[in-house]
């Protein structure tokens, strides 16, 4: 499925995650695509490693 | 004389009362009067659509110009706010599972649809994230209804969206205490964390044409079924409409909406294109 945004990227599966530093787009073995924004919540949050999947594109689009 | 079967499309036969006076059956119509004057259009809070602060910053606390989120402030009794509203410039709320795709689109207008706008169309929410159970006020700038009619169209609507699985619940109340939802002047103030307000009459499915609607004085739970990401009719955003005729010919009212953030982080609920209107 190509990127609606971008058009010539391709929709890969990964997920949206709450990591302690940051909330980050993944892909499906948790490697780092990109970091979407830095947090400072607390290491006991129940928020921290909490995910959904997504598709996601390398020009920075996801969708759910 | 041509025998009459409807006026204005409604049936006779299915016209039992003029003026709150109840037929008989030989009763004779001599004539038939308007309900209410009619009066001139009024935006009496043009659409809100852009929620960042006069200074050009969005986030925790600030709002427009006149508008107020102040933990200071009164909800109901003795009991105040415990956070503020947060404004965000657009795309989604940083939790996953919770929160809007986008604000909503202000070219759709209260007779529109509740999709969403572009990721840079902003909105305002009450962000959950280690805020369980908060109590969070926001209210208008004063409101002048001198001048409004008394003839049920002065009306407040709204767009919100309340997506996550840890819903809290939203309110809206009137005031003339710039300082308190709770104060009792108006009759529209705030009771309780469920109790009191205005009735909102809410959008209650995913139609996107306000075909099925609910009418409650706090909306409660998990509304839209998606968000955060997604663009499908599940993630748009519904309309809430409350009748503001009792305060027709105040000339000084604040409108607020209060949100309580549910057990969990999935509690981001947010409103947008908030608008104001009626005849005077």
């Amino acid at each position: 499925m190509n990127c609606p945004s971008c058009i010539s990227g391709s929709l890969n599966d990964g997920k949206y995650l709450c990591t302690l530093e940051d909330y980050r787009v993944v892909d499906n073995s948790d490697n780092l695509i990109w970091i979407v924004q830095t947090h400072d919540i607390q290491s006991d949050d129940e928020e921290i490693n909490d995910s959904t999947n997504i598709k996601y594109c390398i020009c920075k689009y996801w969708e759910t | 004389m041509p025998d009459i079967g409807k006026i204005n499309s409604v049936a006779i036969g299915s016209i039992s009362k003029v003026n709150n006076q109840t037929f008989s059956d030989s009763f004779k119509i001599l004539g038939i009067t308007k309900a209410a004057a009619g009066g001139t259009a009024t935006n009496f809070l043009g659409q809100q659509s852009n929620w960042v602060a006069s200074s050009g910053k969005a986030g925790l606390g600030f709002v427009p110009t006149g508008w107020q989120t102040n933990t200071t402030d009164t909800v109901f009794s003795s009991t105040t706010a415990d956070r503020q509203w947060t404004s965000d410039t657009g795309g989604t709320t940083p939790s996953s599972g919770t929160g809007p795709t986008a604000g909503h689109n202000p070219l759709q207008g209260i007779n529109g649809n509740g999709s969403e706008g572009s990721s840079t169309v902003d909105y305002i929410y009450t962000e959950a994230t280690s805020q369980f159970n908060k109590r969070m006020l926001l209210r208008t700038p004063e409101l002048d209804f001198t001048n409004a009619l008394s003839n049920n169209t002065l009306k407040l609507y709204f767009w919100f969206h309340m997506f996550g699985s840890n819903m809290g619940s939203l309110g809206v109340a009137a005031t003339d205490n710039s300082t308190s939802a709770g104060d009792t002047t108006l009759g529209l103030h705030f009771t309780g964390d469920t109790t009191g307000g205005a009735t909102i009459t809410f959008w209650d499915d995913n139609s996107d044409d306000g075909s099925s609607t609910s009418s409650a004085v706090r909306i409660s739970g998990q509304q839209q079924t998606a968000g955060h990401g997604s663009t499908s009719v599940d993630a748009h955003w519904r309309l809430g409409v409350v009748d503001l005729n009792s305060l027709a010919g105040q000339s000084s009212v604040y409108i607020w909406f209060f949100g309580k953030t549910g057990g969990g982080f999935r509690s981001d609920m947010a409103i947008d294109d908030v608008l104001v209107v009626g005849e005077e």
